[in-house]
């Protein structure tokens, strides 16, 4: 997952993404990311890429990798996808610097 | 203050004036704050601003939810509205006062009434999503985070904040900077400008005992930094690994960043290139002295209505000069202040030399204006020998030929 933009934007973009191997999890928390994933996946299948930025707002960029089949998810905070937020969320709470709940 | 501008005609007299601040009519309050305002500002009185404050507009009304910690708006919950006590939760009350000292500040010292002018009701989010490391305005809310808790704290928590993001919705009412690129950056500046002139004027003080730093309250104790983005130097804010490194903003227009206009690349840099408009406001404050929120913001704040979606430095820094002369006077203290200001960043206003403006200044200190009116004949004057030159050279390589 990568994360741009926000009113701390300078201190953002030096920042390096989160990566999760829900491999690295314990089998209910990554069966239940595996399942957010896929349905954020699905929200976001038909979306145009189309967005007009708005001030401050975060961009995310999100790559799903399973088994070798990769799919992006884009998102923005002012438009958000609630199953996309789902995902984000759960993405930094298992994020390996994160001290979350792993 | 020594204001040379125009004098203002004001038909109606004092005393009528202040019998329409007691009219039923919300307009006319409006109109006779304004009026008054007005005039007080150019007398240098200062009892416009107690009027001001008693006829507090009714509209910018604040409404504070709480997101309990999702990124979901549909599902906060409202906390405090405007007539509501304190509740328990200092980032409802924080982000409460903040609005309402940003609204009375637009009010009381602008005359503008509330984010569209027209009294627009003011909805903030606290708490949105989990360890949330930003602040935003999506064009009708402004919405805070808490902050990782690692290396940023609750957005609330820093006035400049959230006046930076209330002004973010002036900009798009008024201007409606593009936000990319130099327009995305002049946009951000606007909104650190005002952050900053907002806590000043709620601190009671001077350019020169300023902090000029946006944010200093977000970073968390252990976090060596001054603040996000500092005005009076920029790229100076900061320099730590935890943060990425040392604070990438220029003070000037040869350091200019040049990045991709991509969401990964800030749309341009507009975070980065902020500071140079950043400084010259910086510079035009601490230049003409006193407070930032006297001719500095108001100088700002008219140029920032008559500039439009695509304006980038060059023709922001020409209108400030132009506003500067239109309010104050040709060669006035405050025009010499933002010419010197956007030469501090490497912008030349267009059309105006520092010889201009030295004579511009030197008739208006004459009290005559004369150096100043033969200006525009005496460029005349000269652009028609460039012509007959040019007629002539290209006379004698035909002949050539």
């Amino acid at each position: 997952m990568t994360e741009r933009g926000g009113f701390a934007a300078a201190v953002l973009r030096a920042q390096p993404d989160t990566v999760v191997d829900t491999a690295d999890l314990a089998s209910a928390d990554a069966a239940a990311l595996e399942g957010v994933a896929r349905t954020a996946v699905a929200r976001t299948a038909g979306d145009s890429g189309e967005h007009r930025a708005r001030p401050d707002e975060q961009s995310y960029r999100v790559v799903v990798d399973d088994h070798g089949e990769q799919s992006v998810i884009k998102a923005y905070d002012s438009t958000m996808d609630p199953a996309v937020a789902d995902l984000l969320e759960r993405v930094r709470r298992h994020a390996p610097s994160s001290g979350g709940d792993r | 203050m020594n204001h040379r501008g125009r004098p203002v005609n004001c038909i109606l007299p004092p005393h009528i004036l202040n019998a329409l601040l007691d009219s039923d009519d919300q307009e006319i309050r409006r109109t006779a704050v304004a009026t008054l305002t007005s005039t007080s500002r150019l007398r240098g009185e200062r009892i416009a601003r107690a009027i001001a404050a008693v006829a507090a507009p009714a509209g910018g009304r604040r409404t504070i939810s709480d997101c309990h910690h999702i990124k979901v708006l549909s599902q906060a919950t409202v906390e405090r509205g405007e007539d509501d006590p304190p509740t328990a939760d200092p980032s409802v009350n924080a982000a409460f006062d903040g609005l309402g000292t940003t609204r009375d500040f637009y009010w009381e010292i602008l005359q503008r009434n509330s984010i569209d002018g027209k009294g627009m009701r003011l909805n903030g989010y606290v708490h949105y999503g989990q360890k949330f490391n930003n602040a935003f305005w999506d064009s009708r809310e402004m919405v805070f985070g808490d902050g990782d808790g690692r290396i940023f704290s609750d957005f609330t928590g820093s006035l400049d904040v959230i006046a930076h993001e209330l002004t973010h919705g002036v900009t798009e009412h008024t201007a409606g900077l593009d936000y990319h690129n130099q327009s995305g950056a002049l946009n951000e500046s606007i909104s650190d400008v005002f952050g900053s002139v907002v806590k000043q004027w709620k601190l009671g003080q001077t350019a020169d005992q300023a902090d000029w730093l946006i944010g200093p309250e977000i970073f968390t104790p252990g976090i060596e930094a001054d603040a996000l983005r500092s005005m009076k130097a920029p790229g100076t804010a900061y320099d730590t690994p935890l943060l990425g490194g040392k604070d990438p903003q220029p003070d000037r227009m040869s350091k200019f960043v040049h990045l991709p206009d991509t969401d990964e690349d800030d749309n341009g840099g507009v975070h980065i290139n902020s500071g140079i408009p950043n400084k010259a406001f910086y510079l035009v404050a601490t230049g003409i002295g006193g407070n930032s929120w006297g001719a500095p913001a108001i100088i700002w704040y008219e140029s920032l209505k008559a500039s439009s979606a695509d304006t980038v430095f060059q023709e922001f820094a020409d209108t400030t000069f132009a506003k500067a002369g239109q309010l104050y006077g040709t060669g006035s203290p405050e025009q010499q202040a933002v010419f010197a200001a956007w030469q501090g960043v490497e912008i030349t206003i267009t059309g105006a030399s520092p010889l201009s403006m030295r004579l511009s200044a030197g008739a208006a200190s004459n009290g005559n204006g004369t150096a100043a009116a033969v200006l525009p004949s005496r460029v005349d004057e000269l652009a028609g020998q460039i012509k007959a030159l040019t007629k002539e050279v290209n006379g004698l390589r035909k002949a050539r030929a």
